[in-house]
């Protein structure tokens, strides 16, 4: 029996498209064929490769053989079109490539946009919600950012019933363990009160909202959960009603099933899917000795006519109770009542922007530049259409082959950039920067890419089909008569403009990408106050023994420069950055009761600076401390001594009262720099520093807030990567962690600065990418609009040289034509880019739309770009032979 | 009775007509190329073969049926072609156009 000349699969795939016995019929006359030929000895040499061929030919005609006439001939026309576009190859690439990378890159980025940005909160009127951030702003940023939206019991329940607002509820976020199964399974949890669900309005599937009542202790071990958790444990939503979830702490019932798509708190990694009651009330939530205590985010929604400015007045109103009891914090309210949209979005609402005009840009840059490359090609083909019309094809055939041309382009553009977008929102999820609300439910937006694939159709009928057609019409002689490609005047002047165009819109691009990628450079270079490089922060750790000799132990770890140690606070860039350890401030004044500040306090060991690379500007440090002894920053000695030099002056902790006691007295034995402790674009804050180890026997002035409890900073001589697993090695001998729980934890400071710059990162790297992308694309179009032009002016080129015109004359005209392209385009572009780029100012640092170096910078790569794509087009242009020239 | 029209054959669908009458009962997609493309000395394609067959079956002028299976093809069935009635009458009909059309034109055509 002969060899089997095709695959199974082949088979297969013949048996599934015609059917068992005609595929079998095909692969009997293909195995025939086969060994008749090797029979006569001029048989295939590599006969499988030929066997599948031959099958894939047959399949193809069995196919065509099954269409209706109607479809034949869009075959036919197909075919042509096909053979249309092979003919132009290079041409047909460049198109697809430019298309396919600006097609993908503008739904990626519109999807992403979209979902994130653009779309309305997934809740009924969402445009009621609003957000409740703390009054006096200024404190706000004293305290710390991330407290800037928690408040307290007693503020909670003064606001509730207020008119300003139709509900108000509050809540925190937590993560539960359940173990339903045998593995430990966190979930994402928020403790509500009763009132999140009527405020936010959405039905749930199935059962209930959490009431009132369930905020009772007693009746509290009920929860309400999402439907994707709902299924993943108990099958159904309906099922869930009444079903037990198991906590380490607690068993809850479960009384209620939300939707899908349904979260709240929205700015979590991923969706809260279990909302426990919540109950506020002074018993509770409140500090000892009748202070007040901050625990709960509070959300609200705005009566119907209601306005944010009306809701804040009745919070005013409604405070007057909370200003008798704490007069001391009168400054914190009313507070700001911002819209739930902006503050989650708020911040990422300007460089989502700014990223989606720059794919604009790109796209734009695209669609110039394939619309010059289709018209150099109908001018081309005007001969073409001029000679199959004179021999008798029809208008609408010449039509259709032209539209079928353009659509096949387009659509072959689709489905490539189909593929490589459903790769890139993959790609962009992956990278964006952790902590983007809703980032989990981006997905391709099929919307935006049809509009993304129209605009490219339309440009290519606008700009290939069009005026090839209206070349066809010319006369037959007229196009013949001249000889090589010709192009109309209009033509010209349609590429003329959009070279400029295309020269304007990459110009506004690049500024943008200057300026944002420099201010990514100039957050990464930004002087913070101390040096990060080669840093480690650990968790707080808990020790018997004396802090010297811990330091001590900490410093024999291979790899470790210098240790220092924190009692209270914790490292710069550490809470913001990676979201651990707290902060503490204080209150100082001078004893004449003038020029009371709120700074953030730590108590630190004497290595402490020299550790963390802050620099001592004047006096000295605790070493040489006698008594009781503070170190200043920059700003708090700025702001308290404005008049005298602060170095042996006193500050007293606490706010002057009449009548109260006087605090006790601190010297200023030193300034150090400020340390930007949140980055170096969060507001600086005043810092002080009270010494960890008691010198002198003396009390401290200070409670010891968590006493015996110190977190090292350690600076390395290396990699700071490597000496992690020894530090945390140290770290659990000097204080073992209990049974199960993990021990403590040294963490890299870089990584801190790299999670609070991540969003610039991103924007910068996505910028850098639109911006090269363009360049390129900008300079390749450049490029061939010169070439073409060169080569429709042979004969003229041919002329003047024939007259006497010098090499370097003819190399000129072509660079200066360049020339005149880039110098339109660049004074269309930057001033527009100019005026575009203000828009944007709160995304940059250290840098200006004003500044005439992002300009020059500009404009000088795009000259370079320009003189390199006229360089060839030149120079062929200056080796015309006039005898050829004029004889072709 | 009003006889159906006689379909209209095209000059490459009267070849593969003619080669299925001459080759009788084995007439088969592979031996119609071949006899067209020794016989005539023109290029039979495959793909082009299979498809007037399958379109002078879709007009109602072959059918088709499986043969047995053969050695040399792998064990597989030849799928064999053969005429219907009308497919006589439309070959005769396309050979008829031809003639009339080259009656008068011996001299012409076939030069002495």
């Amino acid at each position: 029996m002969t060899p089997r000349p095709t695959s199974r699969l082949t088979e297969w795939v013949l048996g599934i498209a015609l059917s068992r016995y005609r595929a079998s019929a095909i692969v009997g006359d293909i195995a025939e064929e086969l060994a008749l030929r090797q029979e006569k000895g001029g048989g295939p040499r590599w006969p499988r490769l030929w066997g599948e061929s031959r099958a894939l030919l047959y399949l193809l005609a069995e196919m065509r053989a099954d269409l209706p006439p109607s479809l034949r001939r869009i075959g036919h026309i197909v075919r042509d079109s096909l053979r249309g576009l092979r003919s132009a190859r290079a041409t047909t690439a460049f198109i697809l490539l430019i298309l396919t990378v600006s097609i993908s890159a503008a739904t990626v980025t519109f999807s992403v946009v979209d979902t994130v940005v653009l779309r309305p909160l997934p809740f009924p009127k969402s445009e009621e919600l609003v957000v409740l951030l703390m009054g006096n702003a200024d404190r706000a940023v004293t305290i710390d950012r991330s407290y800037r939206d928690i408040f307290s019991t007693q503020e909670f329940l003064a606001w509730r019933e207020t008119d300003g607002l139709a509900a108000l509820a509050a809540y925190t976020g937590a993560t539960l363990i359940l173990s339903q199964g045998s593995e430990p399974d966190p979930v994402r949890a928020a403790s509500v009160t009763a009132s999140l669900f009527p405020l936010l309005a959405t039905p749930p599937v199935a059962g209930r909202w959490l009431m009132p009542a369930d905020e009772v202790p007693g009746q509290d071990a009920v929860a309400v959960i999402g439907q994707r958790l709902a299924r993943r444990l108990f099958g159904e939503a309906d099922h869930a009603i009444g079903q037990r979830l198991q906590t380490p702490s607690a068993t809850l019932t479960v009384v209620g099933v939300m939707p899908d798509g349904f979260s709240y708190p929205l700015d979590t990694p991923d969706p809260v899917e279990v909302w426990q009651p919540l109950e506020v009330t002074t018993e509770r939530y409140s500090s000892g000795g009748g202070g007040m205590s901050r625990y709960f985010h509070l959300v609200g929604r705005l009566p119907p006519d209601g306005s944010p400015e009306g809701a804040r007045a009745a919070l005013d109103a409604a405070s007057a109770p909370l200003r008798a009891d704490f007069p001391s914090m009168a400054d914190d309210w009313p507070p700001r009542v911002v819209s739930l949209y902006d503050s989650l979005f708020g911040h990422v609402r300007g460089w989502m922007l700014l990223v989606l005009a720059a794919v604009s840009l790109l796209m734009l840059v695209a669609c110039a530049n394939v619309a010059n490359l289709l018209l150099v090609r109908s001018s081309a083909r005007a001969r073409e259409m001029s000679v199959r019309a004179s021999l008798g094809a029809s208008r609408r055939q010449l039509v259709t082959g032209l539209l079928a041309e353009s659509v096949l382009l387009s659509l072959t553009a689709a489905v490539l950039g189909l593929t490589v977008a459903s790769w890139g929102i993959g790609a962009a999820r992956a990278a964006l920067p952790a902590g983007i609300a809703r980032a989990d439910g981006i997905a391709l937006d099929m919307r935006v890419l049809a509009a993304a694939i129209a605009a490219a159709a339309i440009t290519g009928l606008a700009f290939g089909a069009v005026p090839a057609w209206q070349a066809s019409r010319a006369d037959l002689v007229t196009v013949l008569k001249e000889t090589g490609p010709t192009m109309a005047g209009g033509c010209r002047r349609w590429r003329t403009a959009f070279v400029v165009f295309e020269v304007a819109f990459v110009a506004m691009l690049l500024v943008a990408t200057t300026l944002v990628v420099s201010s990514f450079v100039n957050v990464t270079r930004a002087d913070i106050g101390f040096e990060r490089d080669r840093l480690i922060a650990t968790d707080s750790v808990r020790f018997s023994g004396t802090i010297d000799s811990a330091i001590d132990t900490m410093q024999q770890v291979p790899g470790v420069e210098s240790v220092g140690a924190i009692g209270m606070g914790s490292p710069p860039l550490i809470m913001r950055g990676l979201g651990r350890g707290g902060s503490s401030s204080v209150d100082l004044y001078r004893p004449d009761g003038r020029d009371t500040i709120n700074a953030q306090s730590r108590r630190v060991s004497d290595s402490y600076f020299r550790a963390a690379g802050i620099a001592l500007r004047r006096g000295a440090g605790f070493d040489q401390a006698t008594g009781p002894s503070v170190i200043l920053d920059e700003r708090s000695a700025m702001a308290l001594f404005p008049d005298r030099d602060p170095i042996g002056a006193i500050v007293r902790l606490g706010k002057p009262r009449p009548g109260a006691a006087a605090g006790d007295d601190l010297t200023v034995i030193g300034i150090v720099a400020s340390v930007r402790m949140d980055g170096p674009e969060a507001e600086g804050t005043p810092q002080v520093y009270m010494p960890l180890v008691r010198r002198d026997g003396s009390t401290s002035p200070l409670p010891v807030l968590n006493g015996g409890n110190l977190q090292f900073i350690v600076r390395t001589s290396g990699p700071a990567e490597a000496v992690v697993p020894a530090i945390e090695t140290t770290l659990a001998q000097l204080s073992p962690p209990r049974a199960g729980r993990p021990g403590p934890r040294a963490m890299v400071v870089e990584d801190a600065f790299r999670n609070l710059t991540a969003d610039r990162r991103f924007n910068a790297g996505l910028m850098a990418i639109f911006g090269a992308v363009a360049f390129l694309i900008g300079s390749a179009g450049l490029y061939g609009v010169l070439a073409s032009v060169v080569a429709q002016q042979t004969r003229e080129i041919g002329v003047r040289v024939a007259l006497g015109a010098t090499a370097a004359r003819i190399r000129h005209d072509v660079m200066n034509e360049a020339g005149r392209y880039l110098l339109a385009g660049l004074a269309i572009g930057l001033p527009v880019a100019w005026l575009v780029s203000r828009a944007f100012g709160s995304l940059y640092f250290g840098v200006t739309p004003a500044d005439p170096f992002v300009y020059l910078l500009v404009a000088a790569a795009l000259a370079g770009a320009g003189v390199l794509a006229a360089a060839l087009p030149a120079r062929r242009a200056s080796r015309v032979d006039p005898a050829i020239a004029l004889r072709d | 009775v009003p006889r159906k029209p006689v379909p209209v054959l095209t000059e490459f669908e009267l070849l593969v007509m003619l080669a299925v009458l001459q080759l009788g009962d084995a007439a088969y997609p592979l031996a119609i190329g071949d006899a067209i493309e020794t016989k005539t000395g023109r290029k039979a394609a495959r793909g082009a073969v299979l498809v007037a067959l399958e379109r002078l079956e879709h007009k109602g002028l072959l059918t088709s049926a499986y043969g047995d299976p053969t050695p040399v093809r792998g064990g597989r069935a030849k799928r064999l072609f053969r005429p219907r009635p009308a497919a006589i009458r439309a070959v005769r009909a396309s050979l008829d156009r031809i003639d009339t059309l080259a009656t008068g034109l011996e001299s012409v055509l076939k030069p002495q």
